[in-house]
């Protein structure tokens, strides 16, 4: 791990006209603590909301309140609960384990090795990260079915066996069908939050360590490993706080193999109860809060203030270790993922698409792609989604990299509270951050207004990004060493100036993929525009749920093969448009090295080059 | 940094892409003179007709050119909602089909911000009545309709009415061996075979039970009979149709005739069942919400459902026009041909849910909380 020196404050050689420590204190305490109100406005006030309404016997506007501990109460000495609880704790842990281990497998050989099919992993994480949790769960749900899943009848006609009267042997709706399919899904978000942090690592430690005499495996375990620690250790938290609150495909998987967990069974608190147990869903609510809080707490205390910057300054080589012949099972293990994480989930779902009955194989149609395009809610509902994607992605990435920063290099109670409330959104299931949002955002006078307005759509969707993106520039920001910043403001760069030029184009790779992941999670997000959109600002997600209700999963298949067909012109354009980039930079590189002489640089790149893998 | 200001041009190109795309959502068509309306498909006499001029010359002069419908069959009403804009041009229905919890939440805030959304609202309950939510109206096209279709404080008015029986998969299952009454359902023979939706939370399939239980035509000895036929039960009723559809199970437990009749038009191998010892056929009930934002919308629209337009429309959708003379559609039989079972009102209902659900989830299971 790269050690550095203590940031230093160079405040004061600026000169007598800049201000000194105490103005400075000054000046960004009144700033913080108003940065810490927003944060507090936005990311916890919905969370109290939430918590109030345990106590509450009717909803926020409603007449014939009354306040009571009796519901609490009985949720938190039921045993039902803890047994829900336990089924939650199992589940998120072995997602969480499973799916960090495959993240990190294939995070190491796209950035370390000269695996075979490497450059296709990223674009398959891509997609299987960009595929709604939904249809993950309903492709899935279709193919490992017991009786008539694709699987089982593949299996039946290579073996001539009848799998239709007493069923195959994969039977996804079951404990480690439910684990398989959630892990998947989850390895692909692991995936990109530790790929980056890999890409830009500082490879002269790793070089050391090979040249004292370290093998590879134990290089990677030794210096890999720990200096990926906040990384990893994110991206392990994320996945278990996500699948303790995960709701998609418990519901679509678990609950027919008799698996409820918290998520599940709120949802059932406010919709599957004959006019809302809301009290209920609140307490059950609350105590995912608390777990989430006793995980901040922990993660805090583990990683304390050690720094593990993984960028230097300085050049580095970024040769492949060879695997020789084992990197032919690297490429088993690619293909293999693949076709689970992406290519059967797809089949299953294009094939719907075609369908004019989900599930029935014995005629084809367009009829769907033809439905959706002449319906206008469809097609409002995808400009929609693109426009709150794109700016809500934007604004999230923006506020987490300032945010970040603030934490970054302030200290104090203030500052250890900004950070906390943006871990709050994450606290609450989708469906009770909804309406947390909504009870606070409509209990303000002047907010009132915004509702059933595309800008409370947009702010909630902001909000339910926000844990993200923060980690997402956590990590970007972790790895760039204080004395890059120090050094551009001893050459006279202002604060601002020496963040915007020297730091932010160090981690543009990472800021792109945060504001990346952060549109796509909002692309997809169900819980918070259920509650918040109008009819007039609806989106894709909620299209695809009413048309879920209605039994029109070939139709939810076709908006769906609509948006991957054009996230996939997108990638292709984007990956064109930086393709160029690389090459212009290459160009430029070899005439300087030209310019430089034979003393230059051979085979060397800065941090940013590791990107170009990408 | 030239990558970077590259970066950002693109992202503002794509932000400005976005901003384009968002700002071209549909306009509809544009209204006409009320005098040029074509209302003879409605069957009105001259009186009525002018009056849905004058309804029509009031809404578009006060430019509600939009009206917004929530309800759970919303989804299943498109074609009629568009039949209503092709008739009144310049008039958009926006129908969500909100329900349960959602649609509370909706109609909880919206009253209690004053912003008011939503005009109409479509149920098959009277939950939202003593909440006080909905204002009075009588539609003036409304005067045949039975009184046992209409609330009786005048506010929730009935206007088709949605057949409850069982389907099963005519490639599993022979004509001549397929169940024919509620009472066969609970038959051993068909352990293993037998999916519904979820009876322990409102739902369609626990409304039709507790019907059913409460006027005698099961019991709890015949729901305990069809859990020990390993009932799967499945979180939606259009769930345990598809299962059934695949081919996954026989029967499907429970079913309504409009449901079924959209999966059939798709291709799905399904039969209807109309049990031998009774159907339930239970009334749709749509009512003008108060501090509606397109008032004389409403009305329009309230009245024009009650015209023979739009009850051959829901004749057409699978369910019963409750306006007399209005010829039943498709292969739906006519109503005097069925042995129609006598339910508890939505009043009466109100109270069984409670206690119903969850003696429901006792005997066959269910993922309700609680």
């Amino acid at each position: 791990m790269a050690a550095t020196a203590p940031p230093v404050d160079l405040g004061p050689a600026r000169g007598p006209g800049r201000a000194g420590p105490v103005r400075l204190a000054r000046r960004f305490g009144p700033v913080r603590i108003l940065i810490a109100l927003t944060c507090a406005f936005f990311f916890l006030w919905p969370v109290v909301m939430v918590a109030v309404g345990a106590f509450r016997t009717a909803l926020p506007g409603q007449a014939g309140n009354t306040w009571t501990a009796g519901r609490i109460a009985k949720v938190y000495t039921d045993g039902s609960t803890y047994s829900v609880l336990w089924q939650t704790v199992v589940l998120a842990v072995s997602v969480t384990v499973l799916s960090t281990l495959i993240a990190l497998f294939f995070a190491w050989v796209v950035a370390r090795t000269d695996t075979p099919l490497r450059q296709v992993v990223t674009p398959v994480m891509v997609l299987v990260l960009a595929m709604p949790p939904m249809f993950f769960a309903i492709a899935w749900d279709m193919l490992g079915n017991k009786r008539v899943g694709m699987l089982n009848q593949g299996l039946a006609w290579i073996t001539g066996s009848d799998a239709g009267s007493s069923g195959g042997p994969f039977n996804v709706e079951s404990w480690y069908g439910l684990i398989l399919v959630c892990s998947l899904k989850a390895a692909s978000f692991s995936y990109f939050m530790v790929l980056g942090p890999f890409l830009t690592m500082d490879r002269s430690v790793e070089e050391a360590s090979l040249i004292s005499g370290a093998g590879r495996i134990r290089t990677f375990f030794r210096i890999h490993i720990p200096m990926l620690t906040p990384a990893i250790s994110s991206a392990s938290l994320l996945t278990l706080i996500a699948f303790l609150e995960g709701f998609d495909i418990p519901a679509i998987i678990g609950l027919p193999a008799g698996i409820r967990v918290l998520p599940t069974q709120i949802y059932n608190y406010i919709n599957a109860t004959f006019g809302g147990q809301y009290a209920q869903a609140s307490s059950l609510a609350l105590m995912l809060i608390a777990l989430v809080t006793a995980l901040i707490v922990v993660q805090a205390k583990l990683l304390g203030r050690r720094r593990f910057t993984t960028i230097s300054g300085k050049t580095y080589r970024t040769g492949r270790w060879r695997l020789g012949p084992a990197r032919w099972a690297c490429t088993l293990a690619i293909v293999v993922f693949t076709l689970l994480a992406l290519v059967l989930p797809l089949v299953q779902l294009y094939l719907g698409s075609l369908q004019p009955f989900f599930g029935l194989f014995q005629s084809w149609t367009l009829d769907n792609y033809h439905a959706i395009f002449e319906d206008p809610e469809v097609v409002s509902a995808l400009e929609n989604t693109a426009y709150l994607a794109v700016f809500g992605g934007l604004a999230a990435i923006a506020a987490a990299l300032v945010l970040t920063k603030v934490v970054n290099t302030t200290g104090g109670a203030v500052t250890r509270f900004i950070s906390f409330s943006t871990w709050m959104p994450m606290a609450l299931p989708g469906v009770v951050l909804g309406l947390g949002m909504m009870w606070s955002y409509l209990t303000v006078p002047g907010l009132a207004k915004l509702y059933a307005t595309v800008w409370i759509l947009l702010i909630g969707l902001f909000v339910s990004a926000i844990p993200v993106a923060m980690r997402s520039a956590e990590g970007a920001l972790v790895q760039v060493p204080g004395d890059l910043e120090e050094a551009a403001r001893m050459s006279g760069a202002g604060r601002v100036r020496a963040f915007c030029r020297m730091v932010i184009p160090l981690i543009t790779p990472s800021l792109l993929s945060g504001w990346l992941l952060a549109g796509i999670l909002i692309a997809g997000n169900l819980a918070v525009p259920v509650l918040l959109a109008s009819p007039d600002s609806s989106t894709v997600s909620v299209v695809v749920l009413e048309l879920y209700k209605q039994g029109d999963v070939t139709k939810s298949a076709a908006v769906f093969c609509v948006i991957l067909t054009v996230l996939l012109a997108a990638g292709i354009l984007a990956g064109a448009v930086r393709g160029a980039f690389a090459l212009r930079r290459r160009a430029r590189h070899r005439s300087a090295a030209r310019a430089a002489g034979p003393s230059g640089t051979s085979g060397a790149t800065g941090p940013s080059g590791g990107a170009a893998v990408l | 940094m030239r990558t970077a200001k590259r970066t950002g041009v693109a992202i503002i190109a794509l932000a400005l892409v976005a901003t384009g795309s968002a700002a071209c959502s549909s306009s509809g068509s544009k209204p006409v003179d009320a005098g040029k309306l074509d209302l003879a498909p409605l069957g009105l006499d001259k009186t009525a007709e002018q009056q849905m001029r004058d309804l029509y010359k009031k809404a578009v002069d006060g430019k509600q050119t939009k009206l917004v419908v929530y309800g759970p069959n919303q989804a299943n009403n498109k074609a009629i909602n568009e039949s209503f804009a092709d008739r009144f041009p310049g008039i958009k229905v926006t129908a969500q089909p909100y329900t349960g919890a959602q649609l509370e939440s909706r109609l909880a805030t919206e009253f209690s911000t004053n912003k008011h959304i939503v005009d109409i609202v479509e149920n098959t309950t009277y939950a939202y009545l003593e909440k006080g939510y909905y204002a009075k109206s009588t539609p003036f096209t409304a005067v045949k309709l039975p009184q046992e279709f209409r609330e009786k404080t005048g506010m929730l008015w009935g206007v088709s009415g949605t057949v409850f029986g069982f389907t099963y998969n005519n490639t599993k299952v022979k004509a001549a061996e397929a169940p024919a009454t509620w009472a066969d359902l609970a038959d051993p023979k068909w352990k293993g075979q037998i999916a519904s939706g979820d009876p322990s939370q409102p739902s369609a399939t626990s409304d039709l039970l507790l019907k059913l239980r409460a006027g005698g035509t099961i019991n709890d000895d015949w729901l305990r009979r069809v859990k020990a036929n390993q009932l799967a039960v499945k979180s939606e009723l259009e769930l345990a149709n598809t299962a059934v559809a695949q081919g996954q199970y026989a029967i499907s437990l429970v079913n309504i005739y409009n449901f079924y009749a959209g999966d059939k038009k798709k291709g799905a191998p399904l039969t209807f069942v109309y049990p031998k010892d009774g159907v339930v056929i239970e009334p749709n009930y749509y009512g003008i919400m108060k501090g509606a934002p397109h008032q004389a919308a409403a009305e329009l629209y309230m009245n024009w459902l009650y015209a023979k337009e739009a009850q051959e429309g829901f004749a057409k959708l699978g369910t019963y026009p409750l306006m007399p003379g209005t010829r039943t559609g498709g292969d739906l039989p006519e109503m005097n041909t069925l042995k129609v079972l006598d339910t508890p009102d939505p009043t009466e209902m109100s109270k069984l849910w409670g206690p119903g659900t969850a003696t429901l989830k006792k005997i066959l299971g269910g993922s309700a909380a609680g």
